[in-house]
């Protein structure tokens, strides 16, 4: 069995990461019934033993004495971690975890990138080193950070080249919670621009995620539990957003949105953690989903969103289940994969759900989902026998579609809009190391990205003429 | 005359469990002695408490599925894999031949080889090799194949039967195009003969034929070790004279 660690990064990636590990444990304890350190629990929580003034770590298959995770927090203000260290969560973090300092990156991608990552590399590999030490055989790093503010984008893609230096064979999967239109931060778009060249060259794997999709997802989830018609009502903790049950009682304003994306992580793990007829590895992600290695931008969709609780109402069909994970209600960003080009698509399911069951749903939603000429059965399936917390089967789909392009292309209108006049430009040219060539470079890879998905898109219907060393001989 | 099974990646572990179990309980079948006899000698061996162990190497690059396999076999009651006939890593290869067959493959060559030896030894008679395996994933395809090229070098006179089951035409993996192929090409030289079960096909027999209507693995694994069974059982020939010695393989 493999571990994973995960890495959270400024204050977006730490209230999603904090809401990641409550939920995980409530997953684990929902499994494992006998409070015996199973392998599962090892990928992703360490067992020590407290008395134990050096904290060895226990062997599988002794009892749990006490989990720590396996986590990196970094963040450049102690506002997030200290919250996280005054919960009931702060038994799970030691300090050798902990990276903070007071000041933060006033939403500036320079300053995390540039000032905090020189400063800090050597702790920050550190750090990494210790947490990869602990592990018997570490799979995969998770990333997890927005791109709009300082911290999350500028150290957070500075941390992704430190691991891709660091430890090249570790996979990378990035989940990044891009900003909505009507973000916040009004510098974000450059942060994000900056931060996307940095996705595109270092990371695996790339999650994107969008704040207004989640927005949209909890109003619909709270309309439908405020509806009050009958047999409407949904299970308290079968909500995709719901974090019932968990460690952390009172819930906070992006609770609801953070728990989306922990279950996102959670589900994507399942297949590597717990047992199925067949499994999906997080190797095989990257290996089935990304053709070309500029274009992994995987689009992500959940379903169920929660589980009606009158027993009596016939629980949604199977098939409900498939439509839903394609349309775009379901989806972590907002884009329209059915008109744009699949070029690889991941079918995770959870639960009890038969092989039957899966290639029917296949067949039936494939004549309306547009695939790329030379991968026409372009489908990666997994099958894992144990449901999440709350449901009895769910599903994630992760597709590699060209709808992305859209969606950079409106960063990148943004970020021209800025940039044009040159607005904001002097806090980032101020920091040392940084230049304005930065900007240009990261504006090129977008637009060569965004060029690549173009070319792609092109072939939409026509059959593509194989490269002339591919030339069978007939 | 002993049939040693080598079973590999995840769905070689699954079909070969499934397997094993159908051989054994269509001998149990209150049939004539001498055709469980010879059936249980061909694939298990009886061990000093007089249980019967199977005649198999279960071989994967992560352990969940071997783990399953052998607790389904004890479960069973009836016969169960040996203690130290597995061998299994920690990380998978990630549907990736070359990972299997260039990496995890020439890595662990001589356990995997000392584990099919002991097995050979432990027959009288041996008929030969069946690897089980699929073509869609990383091990079954890449570790099967550079396993199968290690025991035609260790065993050039014995014969090996490779069993290969298809993937569905509608993608169970991205890359199984590849890793098919791939495998193809090595296999035509080194086997001695293929079989091959397409999901596909053995998917429509489930439905159309024996109406099952939620098909599950488990399903599609116990008709194909029906049919195998069916070509490996011992069978009784024109000039066999009574005895179930022919060499199946």
């Amino acid at each position: 069995m493999t571990q994973s660690v995960v890495v959270q990064v400024g204050q977006c990636g730490n209230q999603v990461g904090c809401r990641f590990w409550d939920l995980a444990l409530r997953e684990h304890a929902h499994v494992n019934k006998k409070g015996l350190y199973d392998e599962a629990l090892g990928s992703f929580f360490r067992n020590v033993d407290s008395r134990n003034c050096d904290g060895e770590a226990h062997v599988v298959g002794g009892r749990i004495q006490h989990l720590k995770a396996r986590a990196v927090l970094v963040d450049m203000e102690e506002g997030v971690v200290n919250e996280i260290l005054q919960g009931p969560l702060r038994e799970m973090f030691d300090s050798t975890q902990l990276l903070t300092d007071v000041s933060g990156s006033g939403n500036n991608w320079a300053v995390g990138h540039m000032t905090y990552g020189s400063a800090y590399r050597e702790q920050i590999v550190d750090k990494l080193r210790k947490a990869a030490e602990h592990c018997d055989c570490l799979q995969c790093f998770f990333l997890i950070h927005s791109m709009g503010g300082g911290t999350g984008s500028g150290l957070g893609t500075k941390v992704l080249s430190l691991l891709e230096e660091e430890f090249p064979e570790v996979c990378r999967i990035v989940t990044s919670i891009y900003p909505s239109a009507e973000d916040d931060v009004v510098t974000s778009p450059y942060n994000s621009i900056l931060a996307m060249r940095e996705l595109t060259e270092h990371a695996d794997c790339v999650l994107p995620v969008e704040n207004q999709s989640l927005v949209d997802i909890v109003k619909k989830i709270k309309h439908m539990s405020h509806s009050g018609k009958p047999g409407t009502v949904i299970r308290r903790e079968s909500a995709i957003i719901s974090g019932q049950g968990g460690l952390i009682g009172a819930e906070k304003p992006f609770d609801a949105m953070n728990n989306i994306v922990a279950n996102l992580l959670l589900n994507i793990t399942s297949s590597a953690r717990f047992e199925g007829s067949l499994n999906m590895d997080l190797n095989e992600i990257a290996m089935n989903l990304v053709p070309f290695p500029r274009l992994h931008y995987l689009v992500p969709s959940l379903t169920p969103l929660y589980t009606l609780a009158d027993v009596s109402v016939p629980s949604r069909r199977l098939d409900q289940m498939f439509s839903d994970a394609f349309s775009k209600e379901h989806q972590l960003i907002r884009a329209d994969p059915k008109h744009s080009l699949y070029l690889a698509c991941a079918l995770m399911v959870r639960g009890n759900v038969q092989v039957s069951d899966l290639r029917r749903n296949i067949e039936r939603l494939k004549p309306s989902l547009p695939f790329v000429s030379w991968n026409q059965e372009g489908w990666k399936t997994g099958l894992c026998s144990v449901p999440p917390v709350g449901h009895s089967h769910s599903l994630l789909a992760l597709a590699n579609n060209t709808c992305v392009k859209p969606t950079f292309m409106e960063l990148r209108e943004r970020f021209t809009k800025l940039y044009r006049k040159k607005a904001h430009l002097h806090h980032y040219l101020h920091v040392e190391g940084m230049e304005q060539s930065h900007f240009s470079e990261a504006l090129s890879s977008l637009s060569s990205l965004i060029e690549e998905y173009q070319q792609l898109d092109a072939t939409k219907g026509r059959l593509m003429p194989d490269a002339p060393r591919l030339r069978i001989a007939r | 005359m002993s049939v040693v099974t080598v079973q590999l990646g995840q769905c070689g572990n699954q079909v070969g469990q499934q397997l094993l179990h159908s051989l054994l309980c269509d001998a149990q079948d209150g049939q004539r002695k001498e055709l469980c006899t010879a059936s249980r000698e061909r694939f298990f061996h009886q061990d000093t408490h007089g249980e019967l162990v199977a005649r198999a190497v279960l071989i994967d690059m992560e352990p969940k599925v071997i783990n399953q396999s052998i607790s389904r076999a004890a479960r069973s009651g009836m016969w169960r894999y040996g203690e130290t006939s597995h061998f299994s890593q920690k990380q998978g290869s990630g549907n990736n031949w070359a990972n299997g067959f260039c990496v995890h493959g020439p890595a662990h060559r001589e356990v995997v080889e000392e584990l099919v030896r002991r097995e050979v030894e432990r027959c009288d008679r041996l008929s030969g090799l069946l690897a089980m395996m699929s073509v869609a994933g990383g091990t079954g395809s890449g570790v099967g194949t550079y396993v199968t090229q290690c025991l035609r070098d260790v065993y050039p006179k014995s014969f090996i039967l490779n069993h290969l089951t298809w993937p569905y035409g509608t993608g169970e993996v991205i890359v199984q195009n590849y890793n098919s192929v791939l495998t193809l090409a090595h296999l035509y030289q080194l086997s001695d003969a293929i079989l091959v079960h397409e999901n596909d096909t053995v998917h429509q027999i489930c439905s159309q034929l024996l109406n099952i209507k939620h098909i599950s693995f488990a399903d599609v694994n116990s008709v194909i070790a029906h049919q195998l069974g069916s070509v490996l059982q011992p069978a009784l020939t024109a000039d066999s004279q009574g005895a179930y010695s022919r060499n199946p393989l």
